[in-house]
């Protein structure tokens, strides 16, 4: 609203006009006379103008001749409280937080403003059961290891995975492979080897990838 | 039937509805009842990316696992969900 913010000094101002001319000045200054013509007329030093005609805020200049450019109406600023949200954006460009932690079930997810998302966890276990048709002596699980990310890529990320044994430690004898794509939702099918017919295999992985694409 | 869950932040609707041993999952109805006992159906011989890895009949019950999409902030059931055994047919209650 951009009313005059002066009450007239000369009577009469009956009770009425008053209620009315105060509401109008409140939500005025309330607003920062915001609307699309310059308030010059009704503003005084270091008023600020929250100018919707080009979506700018400004400021006065001392000498209450022109306004002074302070920045984009709705710009959003960062600070300590919203650094940490869920991130989202508009055509590329940051329309929530810097950083996004997810923690669940399958692990935990890091989501930043510019698309990148990384995630770490473990795969679902198997067991090196079946014997390796050509090493005698070898076995390796015949359902491969997969698993669920804890958040969603926009495209299939790049998946850096390695085996482990899970019931116990022992000997490094355990190796793998990716013998299965991954997609947006699942990691890479991955198989193991071990001198053991009952070695609990599961593949530990770090995803990075996108959550939008650019 | 046994639904377990997998949960993934993402912006995927989920809607599942039972009835008998069918399931009808974002419109896509997947009828179960002919896996005999202790067979395996794998994943990938089921035309729908909620269902992860096989579908089995163990003690005479199916078992499945479904994706389930959360948003940001969801409640600890959502990001640490239980499964459902013997649902009522009709909607699925997700949790949220």
């Amino acid at each position: 609203m951009q009313a005059d913010t002066q009450l007239p000094s000369a009577p009469p101002l009956p009770g009425a006009d008053l209620v009315d001319r105060l509401n109008a000045i409140i939500e005025t200054l309330g607003t920062n006379f915001a609307g699309p013509d310059d308030p010059a007329a009704f503003a005084w030093p270091f008023a600020t103008w929250a100018d919707t005609g080009n979506m700018l805020l400004k400021r006065r200049n001392a000498a209450n001749t022109a306004w002074a450019t302070l920045g984009p109406l709705l710009d959003f600023h960062y600070a300590r409280g919203n650094i940490l949200a869920a991130v989202s954006q508009a055509a590329g460009v940051p329309t929530g937080g810097l950083w996004q932690s997810i923690i669940n079930a399958n692990g935990h997810a890091l989501r930043n403003a510019a698309g990148w998302q990384i995630c770490r966890w473990r795969t679902q276990q198997q067991v090196t059961d079946t014997a390796y048709p050509s090493i005698s002596g070898m076995f390796y699980n015949s359902d491969p290891c997969t698993g669920t990310y804890p958040a969603e890529f926009s495209s299939a990320p790049h998946v850096v995975a390695i085996a482990s044994r899970e019931n116990g430690t022992g000997l490094l004898r355990i190796t793998g492979s990716e013998v299965g794509s991954g997609t947006t939702t699942t990691t890479p099918q991955y198989r193991g080897l071990s001198a053991s017919s009952t070695d609990v295999i599961a593949f530990h992985y770090i995803a990075v990838g996108r959550w939008f694409e650019v | 039937m046994k639904i377990s869950f997998s949960p993934i932040l993402s912006d995927r609707r989920l809607t599942v509805h039972k009835a008998g041993e069918s399931l009808t999952i974002n419109n896509v109805l997947l009828d179960f009842s002919a896996v005999p006992e202790g067979a395996t159906l794998p994943s990938g011989a089921i035309e729908c990316e909620f269902i992860l890895g096989p579908v089995e009949r163990i003690g005479g019950q199916i078992h499945l696992t479904l994706l389930l999409p959360h948003a940001d902030g969801a409640s600890e059931s959502a990001l640490f969900p239980d499964p459902i055994i013997d649902p009522a047919d009709g909607p699925l209650e997700l949790p949220q």
